[in-house]
């Protein structure tokens, strides 16, 4: 306990080159606080985006959610002479041209009959569509909508058992708001706000991955630091260990002192990250007109924080002990 | 070597360890930011490249308007060596973003098809969708996969069918590629509209000029009845008109663009002419539907020429060579021996019936306004001189001819219709020849939006996107690219003070030796020198190896725009950052040394 009052005694008058120890690492860690805030301020302020669009209506997945008001859609793709088109068959078409906001035009399909989407009608001048194989099925109306009904045939469940087709897909459809944990991986429209959000994650991920990186980059600073630092006070280990102290006890020393080094950068790198982020944002919401994004203490930044003390505390410990073999070998070896 | 004795073996490798871990580390986060960097570049301007042209009020290129008769008009510009028209959307597929970029079938066919790795193109229009090769590995698609997009504004579903695989090895490798409809669809676009336009041998200010410039079209008109005389664009969506009770002269002023001059009375619509306006210019047109007309036939005096119309059959008279027939405008059936051959008479010509021997495929295909097909028109063919050199008569939708090279003025009559298309053979091989709408009020020209456009350089149109997005991306990516190579120097700048403190006592000796700083630079600080060099190079070659290994290009993606590993300017930035920490640490605890 002694030796580590009496290191940090040195330190603190400005030995062992802790100026050096504490400001470079802590400016790392600066960096890297404010990258990973700014980054999810960023994410907080864009997010707001993802409000403008309003809440999605229409909700599509390959696996049934629960709930009721689930519509099964079975799909196919058809060569007709005129163009490719899609045909659909679903059971409850009445909900199933609800959800599209589409409108009917003619009557409900019967068996052998269709509805065809109104791209798809123009281009079929007869009251028929035929179909590859030489089936034929008579139109019983036209679908306007703005989606992929527009040039898709729909058929019920009826004319499908005739036609025996293959179903190359089959998905569910339903208004959104169901909980079920199907629904929440829906894919959902409009997706301006999942959008958003999938363009925010990726922007973490690179955020994530840089951070990654800089801590790699911080540990091997402490390092080569400390490893440094100690070969500066080559003198000072000297004199410490003709004084009585055991490589042994100089080594728990100087892990301590290790321990408290990264401790003040982080301290530091903390309040220089938050803080200097802050002004950045304000001068340059002031004088560059640009908007102010206020830095957010992130909810992992607890996590952050901890991972670049014992990076620190790790490389320090390394460093310092790299040194202090150096010292003592050199010391053994003496005239 | 001095340098390299006075570290020993042990002290090189262990040098070359740490400078290798550093330029390791600093390649690897400038890859890495860069990558992102370029990504987002990428993404803000939808991947295209040259002369692009958006909307003026637009905030990036997925949300700009451009309209489709412009395209029409650009491609006809005899500057215009390329010129493309896309839609670009975002949108979800499954739980990730792509974007899909809607093309015209012709590139789809021609372009994509070249570069398929798998599948082939459809011939026919319809809901499928090529995949880029790197889009289809990070979406997981294979052929025949059923591909569900959201559109990101409208509550609407697309479901298309994934027929191919294609590589560029650029950009585009990201992305889903579409048909035009389908992608205008997916994008909520009218069908006049895309997203933006591509523009090839045109510069950025000739383009500027020409849609920001209006010229004057003055067109003086010779025609005896009244009605109106149309401007039509080349989607055949009315621009201007004005209103003529004979011979009279009218001027339109008009943006850029490729116009086709038409004629609508009662009962009678005729197009009257094309102009590609890029200056003001002056169109003479003119018909006759009161005043009697000459019908020339080129055949022999003994041959049986003989003319018809309602009424009966019409009295002609021979000299030099041709049947001459004064009759009154309207439509005829001409005899000529066992030939019978429809045709729309409503100006002086001349007929040929020698037909056509040979030559090139045309397929002249007949649509209606509405894109319908039209069956029963009659079909006339004109050469350059204005001769009548073939007429076929209740045509079905689709007509194929045979033409030698050459111009020819196809003139599709279909009351109250007479509608022409130049077209050159045998450049072209198909041509669609649309019959306008009627205009049921033309004195009302619509009241239509014309957006402004904006031509920008594909940087620009970047960092436009880039600052209308979300303000402070911009200052925020920016200042990233510094950050990093603060990042990066401090840490080399660690190593470097280690080495230097390391051989700070043979410093001392050296010094002691009568070295002088330049000598200590030129033996140490040089082979130091090397030392980084071969540092820098494994450095980067490790973090390439690391980079490629992860799929980092898949994972460092904006809306699915991944980028490979940025070689140069990873090298550049890790050279800049381990320099300027040599410089700062090494060079300067030299000259410090030898000074003490």
């Amino acid at each position: 306990m002694a030796l580590c009052a009496r290191l940090l005694s040195v330190a603190s008058r400005g030995g062992l080159g802790v100026r050096y120890l504490v400001l470079l690492p802590s400016l790392l860690l600066a960096l890297l606080v404010a990258l990973k805030g700014l980054a999810l301020a960023y994410a907080g302020e864009a997010s707001a985006l993802a409000e403008v669009v309003g809440e999605p209506r229409l909700a599509c997945s390959v696996t049934r959610p629960g709930g009721e008001g689930v519509v099964e859609v079975r799909l196919s793709y058809v060569d007709l002479s005129v163009r490719r088109a899609l045909l659909v068959c679903v059971d409850d078409l009445e909900r199933f041209l609800q959800l599209h906001g589409a409108k009917l035009r003619g009557s409900p399909p019967g068996r052998g009959e269709a509805l065809v989407g109104q791209e798809l009608r123009r281009l079929l001048p007869g009251g028929h569509v035929p179909l590859p194989g030489g089936l034929v099925l008579n139109i019983s109306g036209t679908v306007v909508a703005r989606d992929y009904l527009a040039y898709s045939i729909v058929i019920t469940g009826d004319t499908a058992d005739l036609l025996e087709v293959d179903w190359e897909a089959v998905v569910y459809e339903w208004e959104p708001g169901s909980s079920s944990p199907e629904a929440r991986e829906a894919l959902l429209a409009p997706s301006a706000a999942s959008l958003v959000d999938s363009v925010l994650s990726e922007a973490l991920v690179a955020a994530s991955l840089i951070s990654a990186v800089g801590y790699a980059m911080a540990g091997l600073a402490c390092f080569f630091l400390a490893s440094s630092s100690s070969e500066e006070s080559e003198e000072v280990l000297s004199v410490l260990c003709s004084a009585g102290f055991t490589p042994r006890k100089l080594a728990l020393a100087l892990l301590a002192l290790s321990v408290v080094l990264a401790g003040a950068s982080t301290v530091l790198g903390l309040s220089l990250g938050v803080f200097t982020p802050a002004l950045a944002s304000a001068l340059a919401s002031i004088f560059a007109k640009l908007p102010y994004i206020r830095p957010v203490a992130y909810p992992s930044l607890g996590l952050d924080l901890a991972l670049f003390f014992s990076t620190s505390a790790l490389g320090f410990s390394a460093g310092f002990l790299r040194g202090l073999s150096k010292v003592v070998g050199n010391k053994g070896a003496g005239p | 070597m001095l340098g390299i004795r006075v570290l020993g073996r042990r002290r090189v490798f262990s040098t070359l360890l740490s400078l290798f871990m550093a330029s390791f580390l600093s390649s690897t986060l400038f890859a890495i930011s860069l990558a992102y960097l370029c990504s987002f570049d990428v993404a803000l301007r939808g991947g295209v490249d040259g002369v692009v042209v958006l909307e003026g009020g637009s905030r990036s290129v997925f949300t700009s308007h451009v309209p489709l008769s412009l395209w029409e008009s650009l491609r006809r510009h005899p500057e215009v060596s390329g010129c493309e028209v896309f839609t670009l959307t975002p949108v979800q597929a499954g739980s990730r973003a792509v974007v899909v970029r809607g093309v015209r079938r012709e590139l789809l066919a021609t372009e994509y098809a070249g570069h398929l790795l798998q599948g082939v193109v459809p011939g026919l229009e319809g809901p499928w969708a090529l995949a880029g090769v790197k889009a289809a590995e990070r979406l997981g698609l294979e052929l025949g996969h059923d591909l569900v997009l959201a559109s990101p504004l409208r509550p609407a579903l697309i479901h298309a069918q994934v027929v191919g695989i294609y590589s560029f090895g650029d950009r585009r490798d990201y992305e889903l590629a579409v048909p035009l409809p389908l992608g205008q669809r997916l994008a909520g676009l009218p069908k006049n509209t895309a997203s933006v336009i591509v523009v090839r041998g045109l510069s950025k200010a000739r383009l500027d000029e020409l849609l920001n410039s209006r010229f004057v079209l003055k067109v003086s008109c010779h025609i005896d009845v009244g009605g109106w005389v149309l401007v039509l664009d080349p989607l055949n969506a009315l621009v201007a008109s004005g209103k003529v009770e004979g011979p009279s002269t009218i001027n339109f002023t008009l943006p850029f663009g490729y116009y086709t001059v038409a004629y609508q009375g009662p009962n009678f619509f005729s197009t009257l002419g094309e102009v590609l306006l890029t200056s003001d210019r002056t169109m003479d047109i003119g018909f006759s539907l009161e005043e009697p007309v000459v019908l020339k036939v080129m055949a022999p005096r003994e041959a049986p020429v003989s003319l018809f119309n309602e009424s009966g059959p019409l009295e002609g008279s021979w000299a030099d060579g041709y049947w001459t027939f004064v009759v009154e405008p309207g439509l005829y059936t001409l005899c000529v021996g066992n030939e019978t051959y429809e045709l729309p008479v409503f100006g002086d010509l001349v007929f040929n019936p020698q037909g056509l021997v040979g030559g090139f495929e045309l397929t002249v295909e007949v649509r209606s306004w509405d894109g319908g097909k039209v069956e029963g028109s009659l079909l006339v063919i004109e050469d350059e001189e204005g001769e009548v050199v073939a007429s076929l008569a209740d045509c079905p939708p689709d007509v194929v001819v045979r033409l030698p090279e050459g111009t020819y003025t196809i003139r599709v009559f279909k009351a109250p219709y007479l509608v022409s298309r130049t077209v050159r053979v045998p450049e072209e091989t198909a041509v669609v020849v649309e019959l306008p709408r009627l205009i049921s009020n033309p004195e009302k020209v619509p009241c239509r939006f014309y957006p402004a456009l904006k031509p920008l350089a594909s940087k620009e149109a970047s960092s436009y996107a880039f600052y209308a997005f979300v303000g402070l991306s911009a200052s925020y990516l920016l200042a990233l690219e510094g950050v990093l190579l603060v990042l990066a120097a401090l840490t080399c700048l660690a190593v470097h003070r280690h080495l230097y403190m390391s051989i700070r006592g043979e410093l001392r000796v050296l010094r002691l030796l009568g070295f002088s700083w330049p000598r200590l630079l030129y033996h140490l600080g040089l082979p130091h020198l090397l030392l980084l060099a071969v540092s820098l190079v494994l450095g980067l070659s490790a973090a390439w190896v690391f980079y490629v290994l992860a799929s980092l290009d898949d994972v460092l993606t904006v809306l699915g725009y991944g980028s490979p590993f940025p070689l140069v300017e990873a090298l550049a930035l890790t050279a800049i950052s381990m320099l300027a920490s040599w410089a700062s640490s090494f060079a300067w605890g030299i000259r410090r040394a030898s000074s003490e």
